[in-house]
């Protein structure tokens, strides 16, 4: 296989039906062999500047498109496709709508076949391509088969079975559980020794990639390349620019951060957990020789709070004959915050419709606020409960911004109080300029808002969320996740679905862990990272943060802000260390 | 929402499996075809037993199982039929049954039975292709024997793969607007909810289809004029036989029919309902 590189000049684009550029004078160049991660806040045009790589535009998608993209020696727009498509090879975001054939190595052959390639020769690539991401002993499996982590392997081979010579990968973990993202990494990892491919690499989260890549570039909101250099060059200077620009810092960075501005004296930003330990075992040594904080959180579920939610002995079985809920209990305290996690297909979503009445229990009682739940309650039940889904589109029903709030108020207020709450949410959500907007052409962020905020329009004592952070750059998450605070601080009952389990740590109260339609564990955050067998049955990891206080030895250091109470107690336990007050000295 | 099977088809190795898709389209589009043009019972009837006696026989199908599938459709047949036999409007002649304001006359049993059966007759045909057809062989030999264009076989495929998840879609937007409802009005009738939900059905439907046509385009589909095979299909002198018996079967019970003095023509029928005229 060849190695190109990839060079872009001015690169300016502008969708045929907006009247605004997403691309801005992009230029950025790219070594052959090299990997190279893309960030940047979401709407700033990192997919269409994979669309451009690879010819479709100008190709295929209409608009204003001006600039210079050359793959190694071919140019875009100049270049037969087939050559560039053969070339510039995408993996995208969602498993389902990338996904062309019924069949595994149907899937695999569709792309070879589209570049007429001998049918002796095809079998042979996708038996290899198959066997590179692990999936040679699917080969003849129906697609829909697959689970999600498969589907994006599956889509990985076929993209490599077409032997291009740079390879793009758009969130390609996006909608993977954490155990499904860490095999696609791994995966990913040992495909970088075996092809000489060039890879760019977009993503959210940073955690898991950034051992993989050599470069990265942030693109900026305005369609403009921000920042290029290699991580360490990202995020010296404490990662100011990224977190600037709104995009995920990795976890040790916000740690390092902290502890900077609390007066620590560490170099530069560690990058990854494993330097963090290092660099607070070079700096501290002193502290982590004295004793540990001792962890002083219950372990155990409290207790003596009202009811919110409970459920009892319930079961559940699809048509198709899947268990997705075995005997399931499960209490969920008045005013709490309380997360549900787990693998994806372990449950969690099938439990939360049967909460809100969406599906019936086929065995065993549910109970909202001390009120049994049966079919014929199932839309007082809504009243009571509010469910945020996964994708905020399925729930949008007016071509308002504004109609969809009031279409949530009471009908019996008057207008001029329907008018008076319908300003106060779009303040509080952070959509006044919005208004007037079309609900569906709102960015993420801002859909994820407006989902929720016709929720809270609605004003039920209990919030279900599936996935609230799903997909978002951080700082729409921050704002998703500091509005829920909030909710939960006015007494609204919190009950959130997800995979991250840093939310999990620096939110939740309780949290209940689901493995193959059964709770495996219910307890606080705390008793539950202490574990480590109890997460890998589900599929989890621990936060980043748990993993790190765990390889110091630290116990029960799991949030930024138990780093820094930590932190602030040491300072002060030296300050006072003398004979006259022994007491503190110990502490 | 959990959605049970992607496809219909079930990967069996059965004589009707086995056969070309495009001959097997051609003949049951023929069976369909003639059975649908007789404003007859005995026409639809007897097509609709074959298809029983093909699926049984070709594929290990039992007729039960077919109509089990069927069973959405055949209240919809029914339906229909007992409408079509009630409000009868044309020529009437022989009175069955009269009670009270109901009148049941023959020649309404006639036309109500079927057009249910006709209904029950291509559905019966339908379910047993794709039952019995990988859409994969199905659009292979669309480009291979039919030499149909391959942008257009694949949308074939298209219109299989979408179909699961607009039903998936569907379902999600049902839900998200039950909850969000729930406060208004539960009584709400059930075409307003339809037409509700259709505008984020209709969104979602574009925006996923636009997804899978980048992401065909981006493997190159349509990037060059020639392609090759992965799947190979052929006619074989089984599947020559099978289309030449069954459109001789096809035409020897009409010939049987017509002797019997059961059939009557579709144009016929139209002719005498326009001309309002009794026999």
């Amino acid at each position: 296989m060849t190695e190109y590189g990839i060079r872009v000049n001015a690169l300016h684009f502008r969708y045929a039906d907006s009247s605004t550029a997403v691309l801005n004078g992009i230029a950025m160049e790219i070594q052959p062999g090299e990997t190279v991660l893309l960030l940047g806040p979401s709407g700033c045009g990192k997919s269409t500047f994979a669309l451009c790589l690879n010819g479709l535009i100008p190709d295929e998608i209409p608009g204003d498109f001006s600039g210079e993209i050359w793959i190694g020696p071919y140019m875009t727009g100049h270049t037969p496709a087939v050559r560039l498509r053969q070339q510039v090879g995408i993996v995208f975001q969602d498993p389902e709508t990338q996904l062309v054939m019924p069949r595994v190595d149907e899937e695999v052959a569709f792309g070879l076949e589209n570049l007429a390639i001998p049918e002796e020769m095809m079998r042979t690539r996708v038996e290899e391509a198959l066997s590179q991401v692990g999936l040679a002993e699917k080969v003849r499996a129906q697609v829909e088969t697959l689970s999600g982590g498969q589907k994006q392997r599956l889509a990985l081979a076929s993209v490599l079975a077409m032997q291009p010579a740079v390879l793009i990968l758009d969130e390609p973990t996006a909608n993977l559980d954490p155990a499904a993202t860490r095999s696609f990494y791994r995966t990913l990892q040992a495909l970088k020794h075996t092809t000489k491919a060039t890879i760019l690499l977009i993503e959210h989260r940073v955690d898991a990639v950034l051992p993989l890549v050599d470069r990265v570039v942030v693109l900026g909101k305005e369609g403009r390349v921000i920042a290029a250099g290699t991580p360490r060059e990202i995020y010296a200077t404490d990662g100011t620019l990224p977190y600037h620009a709104g995009i995920w810092l990795p976890s040790s960075c916000h740690l390092a951060r902290a502890l900077k501005s609390v007066g620590w004296p560490l170099e530069g930003c560690p990058l990854t957990i494993e330097e963090m330990e290092h660099a607070i075992r070079t700096v501290q040594p002193s502290l982590l020789r004295s004793e540990v904080a001792p962890d002083t959180s219950s372990p155990s579920v409290s207790s003596g709070f009202d009811t919110a939610i409970s459920a009892e002995g319930v079961h559940f079985t699809y048509p198709d004959g899947t268990v997705a809920l075995r005997d399931v209990h499960l209490r969920v305290p008045r005013g709490s915050f309380f997360a549900l996690v787990g693998a994806n297909g372990s449950g969690k979503t099938t439990l939360a419709k049967i909460l809100v009445g969406l599906l019936p229990a086929q065995k065993g009682t549910i109970t909202i606020l001390g009120q049994v739940l049966t079919p014929r309650h199932r839309f007082q039940i809504a009243r009571q409960v509010g469910y945020v889904f996964q994708n905020p589109e399925h729930q949008f029903i007016t071509e308002r911004v504004r109609d969809e709030l009031a279409y949530s108020l009471d009908s019996s207020l008057d207008a001029e109080e329907q008018r008076r709450r319908i300003d106060s949410l779009l303040e509080r959500f952070g959509l006044r300029e919005y208004a007037d907007f079309n609900p569906f052409s709102l960015s993420q962020g801002q859909k994820r808002r407006l989902s929720i905020a016709t929720m809270v329009a609605m004003e039920q004592p209990i919030l279900i969320l599936d996935e609230p952070t799903f997909g978002q750059d951080y700082q729409s998450a921050q704002e998703v996740m500091s509005v829920l605070h909030a909710l939960q601080q006015e007494g609204t009952t919190i009950f959130c679905i997800t995979h991250d389990m840093q939310l999990v740590a620096d939110y939740a109260h309780e949290v209940a862990v689901m493995a193959q339609g059964r709770i495996i564990f219910h307890g606080t955050p705390r008793a539950l990272f202490r574990r480590p067998e109890v997460l890998s049955q589900a599929g989890l990891d621990l936060p980043p943060l748990a993993a790190l206080s765990a390889r110091l030895g630290l116990n029960g250091l799991y949030t930024v802000e138990d780093w820094l109470r930590w932190a602030a107690l040491h300072t002060r336990g030296r300050i006072n260390v003398s004979p006259a007050n022994p007491q503190t000295a110990s502490g | 929402m959990k959605v049970v099977s992607t496809y219909l088809y079930q990967e069996w190795n059965t004589p009707l499996h086995r056969l070309n898709p495009v001959a097997k389209l051609l003949v049951f589009s023929c069976f369909i075809l003639t059975a649908t043009l007789y404003l007859d019972v005995a026409v639809p009837l007897t097509f609709l037993i074959v298809s029983w006696l093909m699926g049984w026989i070709f594929a290990h199908i039992s007729p039960l199982a077919l109509m089990r599938r069927l069973s959405p459709i055949l209240a919809a047949a029914l339906g229909l039929a007992i409408f079509n036999t009630l409000f009868y409007g044309g020529p009437r002649e022989h009175l069955l049954v009269a009670l009270g304001p109901i009148h049941i006359w023959r020649e309404g049993l006639f036309i109500g039975s079927s057009i249910g059966l006709r209904i029950l007759c291509v559905a019966s045909y339908s379910i047993l292709y794709m039952w019995t057809t990988d859409p994969s062989r199905l659009v292979a030999s669309l480009m291979q024997q039919a030499r149909m264009p391959y942008r257009l076989a694949y949308a074939v495929l298209a219109a299989y793969r979408f179909l699961p998840i607009l039903q998936r879609e569907w379902g999600h937007i049902q839900a998200a607007q039950q909850v969000r409802a729930a406060h208004l009005s539960r009584h709400e009738s059930g075409l307003r909810r339809i037409v509700r939900s259709g505008m984020p059905l209709l969104v979602s439907g574009i925006r996923q289809a636009e997804r899978l046509a980048i992401a065909m385009d981006a493997r190159a589909f349509g990037a060059s004029p020639r392609r090759t095979h992965y799947i190979r299909t052929h006619m074989k002198a089984s599947d020559y036989a099978f289309t030449v018996a069954s459109l001789a079967a096809c035409g020897l019970i009409l010939f049987a029919l017509s002797e019997l003095g059961l059939l009557r023509s579709f144009l016929v029928g139209v002719a005498e309902s326009l001309a309002g005229a009794p026999q």
